[in-house]
């Protein structure tokens, strides 16, 4: 498969704050890939390195084929980018904003005004293509700027959270878009918020305070927190607080929270370990489970919580990222007693 | 490369078209600008305050008097009987000017002998001395040969009569050395053409940047050097055409003469305006806000008011000012300006000051072009 983005070490420090620390990545094309993490996290600011407009500290990247330290600007003819802040112009209509950008990327002669129609109508702008962009909703703005990421059918595309304050049904037309754009050998950058676009990613990678903390395919990522923390359990019951509390008794249990209409459960370290590690045999795995599954059934109905069904489903992405944080966060906090000793 | 410019070109156009408030306050300052300055500095200043001692008091006399009222220049203020109220009035600055017509003026006329009626002028603000002295001069002359007409008999009209002097005084700056208002109004092309550039241009980065636009327009392969001259060329066109209002007030209001060769002057101030563009831009690579930007561009247009020859004579400026004056483009454009406008020289001329003119856009835009990154930080 043929490398779209590929980097190393790379890291970018603004005076003492360290906004990205060391990344390493690999993509391929027609990968779509995830870049997920919290706020602050430094998501947009690798994506802007990797853009070549935020010169890094140190480090190395390919991006389309060209170095991210020397050749920035080879890699802007390869590239779409869509900033997380509207940054088109809004005195501008959307056609003039659409017309600039092609122009700027060479975008001209016979085949522009073709392309440039064929674009709005993807995203679904043409019949107001005299409107301000200013005066657009949000969701339509994210639309436009997709517009001109888009124009001149860039190899690799970065788009830095697009289905921000879009309605559900936009960001599901926006999805099914980029996965065509994959399908077309688009390279695909995405970062959100939203773990029901990152459970679709091909790839996904997650940065806290600028680390990568854990990257590569969900349900590889998936398998190995199973092994590491096994199977989550969901409980659908009534009323779900009262489950909730009563559930928190249990001293298997590490965490129970709500979900929907529905409990999700992780059970402790020393449960795990007795589950699947003391004897890695299916069937006693399997048993172990059912046991386990049945106290909480049992637990609940003792404190009167009408219980509906209990079944042993995969961790969600996330619960991954949720304990990677808390590893990490703890981590960081024995680092930090270490150095006020 | 070319279609991206003019792509960049036509945006900058389309952004002034929708911003009206400020295109047409980009056409309208600078013309109430030419006319307050026009009037309030102009030499042409009109009715000096007079006060008059007519001590003849005769109908020849009355008529003197009435020349220097309808002459627009003169607006008589008080009548006195007094030599020192006279001088009084002076002294305080209750009026600028004072007349005293002897009592022997009418006499002394009527039998051809010569008089002589004072004209004591407050030199202090040459905007009134310099028009009071030339006006009491043409009124001497036009009295003088109405009297040959009026009372001499036919045979002996030859010469023009010389038997009235008005003899005008100058008191507290009798050489009024100081700039007279054509020398003002001549450098008001420079200064409005600076004015209009520089502050349009100063802002034109910073306000893709302040507006959050710049992230986009930078990620595109678009050149350094095409983002800068499109947001020059819109500019370039506007303080043109203000310039042309510029000269057509000061040459059809307020009376410049214009010796030189338009097409020149227009050539010119083309020329003068890519250093001024290329320190805007300058100033936009330096500013964080618009704010920033036009508070530098507000010192980049008042300093060279001072150190440029606008107000002064170059030449007779101290040297450190004449040292900072060299910076900026205005120094050599009014040179051109006036060269052009008074002398009607051409380019032979004033060929070093085009060369100055030349390095120092060259130096502005090519410091521009370095200190302009496509980064955002
Ligand atoms: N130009 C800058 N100067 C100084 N610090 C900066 C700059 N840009 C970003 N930072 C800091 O770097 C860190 C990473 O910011 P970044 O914008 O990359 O986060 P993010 O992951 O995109 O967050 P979000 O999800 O909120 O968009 C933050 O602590 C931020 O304050
Ligand atoms: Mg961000």
């Amino acid at each position: 498969m043929e490398v779209a983005i590929e980097v190393e070490n790379l890291t970018k420090k603004f005076g003492k704050l360290l906004a990205v620390d060391s990344l390493n990545l690999t993509i391929n094309k027609g990968e779509v890939f995830g870049f997920l993490g919290p706020n602050g996290s430094g998501k947009t600011t690798a994506i802007r390195m990797l853009c070549g407009i935020l010169e890094p500290t140190s480090g190395n990247g390919m991006v389309g084929g060209f170095d991210v330290m020397k050749e920035p600007e080879k890699i802007k003819c390869n590239i779409g980018y869509m900033s997380q802040k509207f940054s088109l112009y809004t005195d501008l209509t959307i056609q003039e904003n659409l017309d600039f950008y092609s122009s700027l990327y060479g975008v001209v002669g016979k085949g522009a005004r073709e392309r440039k129609k064929d674009v709005l109508e993807l995203v679904g702008l043409s019949r107001r293509v005299k409107q301000l962009a200013g005066n657009l909703s949000g969701g339509l703005k994210q639309r436009l700027a997709l517009a001109c990421a888009l124009v001149h059918r860039p190899k690799i595309l970065f788009l830095d959270e697009p289905t921000a304050g879009m309605d559900p049904v936009a960001r599901r037309i926006l999805w099914d878009l980029l996965f065509k754009l994959a399908g077309e050998g688009v390279c695909l950058f995405i970062t959100t918020h939203y773990m029901d676009e990152a459970e679709r990613c091909v790839k996904v990678a997650y940065v806290y305070y600028g680390k990568l903390l854990l990257s590569g395919r969900p349900e590889q990522m998936k398998q190995e927190e199973i092994a590491k923390t096994g199977h989550r359990i969901e409980v659908m019951c009534t009323p779900l607080v009262k489950g909730m509390m009563s559930l928190r008794g249990l001293p298997e249990l590490e965490e129970v929270t709500i979900f929907g209409e529905a409990l999700h459960v992780k059970m402790n370290s020393h449960t795990v370990q007795w589950i699947y590690q003391d004897h890695g045999h299916d069937f006693a795995v399997a048993a172990k489970r059912a046991y386990l599954m049945s106290s909480i059934k049992d637990k609940l109905e003792r404190d009167n919580v009408v219980v509906r069904s209990v079944t042993s489903v995969f961790p969600t992405l996330e619960d991954i990222f949720v304990s990677f944080t808390r590893a990490e966060d703890a981590k960081r906090e024995g680092q930090q007693i270490q150095k006020f000793d | 490369m070319f279609k991206n410019l003019l792509s960049m070109i036509l945006k900058e156009f389309v952004h002034l078209r929708r911003d009206f408030v400020t295109l047409v306050l980009a056409f309208a300052l600078p013309l109430v600008e030419v006319f307050l300055f026009g009037h309030g500095i102009s030499g042409e200043a009109r009715y000096i305050p007079l006060a008059v001692y007519d001590e003849d008091a005769t109908v020849s006399s009355r008529s003197l008097v009435e020349m220097f009222e309808n002459s627009s220049f003169f607006k008589i203020k008080s009548y006195t009987s007094d030599v020192t109220e006279l001088h009084d009035y002076l002294t305080k600055g209750e009026v600028k000017a004072a007349l005293h017509i002897p009592k022997d003026y009418s006499e002394s006329l009527a039998v051809d002998k010569p008089t002589r009626v004072q004209l004591v002028i407050d030199g202090i603000n040459p905007q009134f001395s310099v028009p009071a002295v030339s006006t009491a001069g043409s009124i001497e002359q036009y009295k003088n040969s109405e009297m040959v007409t009026k009372y001499l008999p036919l045979s002996n009209r030859g010469e023009p009569g010389q038997n009235l002097e008005v003899a005008p005084i100058v008191l507290y700056n009798p050489e009024m050395d100081v700039a007279t208002s054509n020398f003002v109004i001549s450098g008001l092309l420079a200064l409005i053409l600076t004015q209009s550039a520089i502050v349009l241009s100063s802002i034109a980065l910073v306000r893709e940047r302040e507006r959050g636009t710049f992230e986009q327009l930078i990620v595109t392969p678009v050149g350094k050097f095409t983002v800068l001259v499109g947001k020059m060329v819109p500019y370039i066109v506007i303080s043109f055409f203000n310039g042309v209002f510029v000269v057509a007030l000061c040459v059809f209001y307020f009376g410049l003469p214009f010796r030189g060769s338009p097409w020149l002057l227009a050539a010119e101030s083309i020329l003068f305006l890519a250093p001024v563009l290329g320190m805007g831009l300058l100033i936009s690579t330096f500013s964080k806000t618009q704010l920033q930007a036009i508070m530098i561009a507000l010192f980049a247009i008042l300093v060279p008011i001072f150190t440029t020859g606008f107000v002064w004579a170059f030449e007779t400026m101290p040297l450190p000012i004449q040292l900072i004056g060299y910076i900026f483009p205005m120094t050599y454009f009014l040179t051109i300006c006036r060269f052009i406008m008074f002398k009607g020289v051409g380019i032979s001329y004033f060929w070093q000051e085009n060369i100055a003119l030349g390095i120092l856009a060259v130096i502005f835009v090519v410091i521009s072009l370095l200190r302009f990154k496509k980064r955002v930080d």
